[in-house]
């Protein structure tokens, strides 16, 4: 593979998360997990709540990211337009927690008519993403070459 | 000329009034501190999302998606118009008022959503005034509450829907929207931006951003507007990309649809309208801060003045007074020896 790296951008309406050359990046889309790499050909897709991972040199970094639309440009420019996306560290794990026994109770306990239980369900589903790459985070921070060092 | 008594009322009532004004002026420099914030945290965001509306527009149809169709006449037009809800602060809302007023009088009917009361109110007395003028065919269709500080897209979520929803339903050809653009605190500049349909080829739509303090660099236009060829259409060519067989009925288009077009359009269209609602908000209430508080600057400033000018009127008349007091005295005295 050539020189190349990937002019990544992730930016959400808050703030700007990330804005940095990576090697590789994935995605959960609509249709299921991508990678991108270096010459991709330019691509608007649809962005599911997940997990999503940049790679430097061999270094990932995950990001949980609650939905919204990935845009890959031509010359290797990728911006991601989340509505919310947070880094493995920053997320609060407790709050997450709470928000998706919250999440749980409503959809178990009411009777919610279409749009609120699409609407609970996609808060469910967001919780769920950032737990997990939380977790995910906390597992790397400890085994990490650096943090055995 | 008044007397000594009547000057040191009036410097003391403009004094209570210079109390007020520093007090306005420093509740101000607080939301503005909060809203200026608000707003170049979401520019980037704002920013990318119309590059992106810029670069589907030019690349994909517009019989795509209906927020794309450009109609063939421009008849109905809605108007959204973004003004503060208290006064006190310069020519603010007469600006914002001034250019809605001129761009909607090239139209013959035009429909107004107003967010923030000053708007609305002027915007009520020009169509009642107006009698046979350009004017008389206004309509205040909405009214939503401003909030001095937005809290979130949710703020504006059912101003967008309206707007988007009657411009599918064919309700009106153009949808746009009147706000003030936060240059820097101490200028501030009134815009009208063609919302809908998406992909206009308008100045102004690209001057959300292009600020001297803004934490991005504006981006070299060519690449970003549709129907001139720039460098990302250049560089398409020359990686060798092949037109996408998802992208189905994309003639002209070499982006990569995931799932599909429609999926795509119909779920990033309404929400990039939204976000350039919500940015066109944020905008408005960062320079209505930063304009109220300029004035309530000055006002301090100029009652600052005002009292040093009386305070030297005032000492110079008492010195007279005593001087004429002394003088009658001693000739008092004089004459009785």
């Amino acid at each position: 593979m050539s020189e190349k790296k990937l002019k990544l951008k992730i930016v959400t309406p808050e703030r700007v998360l990330l804005e940095s050359e990576v090697d590789s990046l994935s995605v959960p889309t609509q249709m299921g997990e991508i990678t991108i790499l270096p010459h991709h050909i330019p691509m608007v897709a649809n962005l599911q709540p997940g997990e999503m991972k940049a790679v430097t040199d061999g270094e990932p970094r995950l990001m949980a990211v609650a939905g919204g639309v990935i845009e890959v440009r031509p010359g290797n420019e990728i911006v991601v337009l989340a509505d919310a996306a947070e880094e493995a560290h920053m997320i609060d794990l407790k709050r997450a927690e709470e928000a998706r026994g919250r999440a749980r109770r409503i959809m178990s306990e009411q009777i919610l008519n279409e749009e609120e239980y699409a609407a609970t369900a996609a808060s469910l589903e967001k919780s769920l993403a950032r737990i997990r790459v939380a977790q995910k985070g906390k597992y790397r921070k400890i085994h990490t070459p650096e943090s055995i060092q | 000329m008044p007397s000594t008594k009547e000057i040191r009322r009036r410097i003391k009532s403009i004094k209570s009034t210079r109390q007020i004004t520093k007090a306005m002026e420093m509740v101000s420099a607080a939301k503005m501190r909060k809203a200026q914030m608000q707003t170049l945290a979401t520019r980037a965001y704002a920013k990318y999302a119309w590059e992106l509306v810029q670069n589907l527009t030019s690349k994909s149809d517009p019989k795509l998606h209906r927020l794309l169709r450009k109609p063939e006449q421009t008849n109905r037009v809605l108007v959204i118009v973004m003004s503060s809800n208290r006064g006190l602060i310069g020519g603010f809302n007469n600006n914002i008022v001034q250019t809605a007023a001129s761009y909607a009088k090239q139209f013959s009917n035009v429909d107004f959503i107003t967010l923030g009361k000053k708007g609305r109110e002027s915007i009520k007395k020009l169509s009642l005034s107006a009698q046979g003028g350009p004017a008389s065919g206004w309509n205040i269709v909405a009214d939503f509450e401003k909030k001095d500080m937005a809290s979130g897209v949710l703020d504006i979520n059912s101003v967008a829907k309206l707007a988007v929803d009657d411009f599918i339903a064919g309700k009106y050809d153009k949808v746009i929207l009147v706000y003030m653009d936060f240059v820097s605190t101490l200028v501030q500049k009134p815009h009208t931006l063609e919302l809908l349909p998406l992909g206009m080829e308008d100045e102004t739509l690209g001057n959300i951003h292009p600020h001297p303090f803004s934490p991005l660099k504006p981006t070299p236009k060519p690449s970003t507007v549709p129907g001139v060829p720039g460098e990302g259409e250049e560089n398409a060519g020359k990686s060798g990309i092949i037109p996408s067989p998802q992208g189905g009925g994309l003639g002209r288009g070499d982006y990569l649809f995931e799932p599909t077009v429609d999926i795509v359009l119909e779920h990033v269209l309404p929400k990039l309208t939204t976000m350039q609602i919500y940015q066109a908000l944020l905008e408005t209430n960062a320079a209505e801060h930063s304009a109220r508080m300029v004035a309530m600057k000055n006002a301090t400033d100029a009652a600052g003045d005002l009292v040093s000018e009386l305070t030297l009127e005032y000492n110079q008349l008492r010195q007279s007074k005593i001087t004429t007091e002394l003088s009658e005295i001693t000739a008092g005295r004089i004459a009785l020896e």
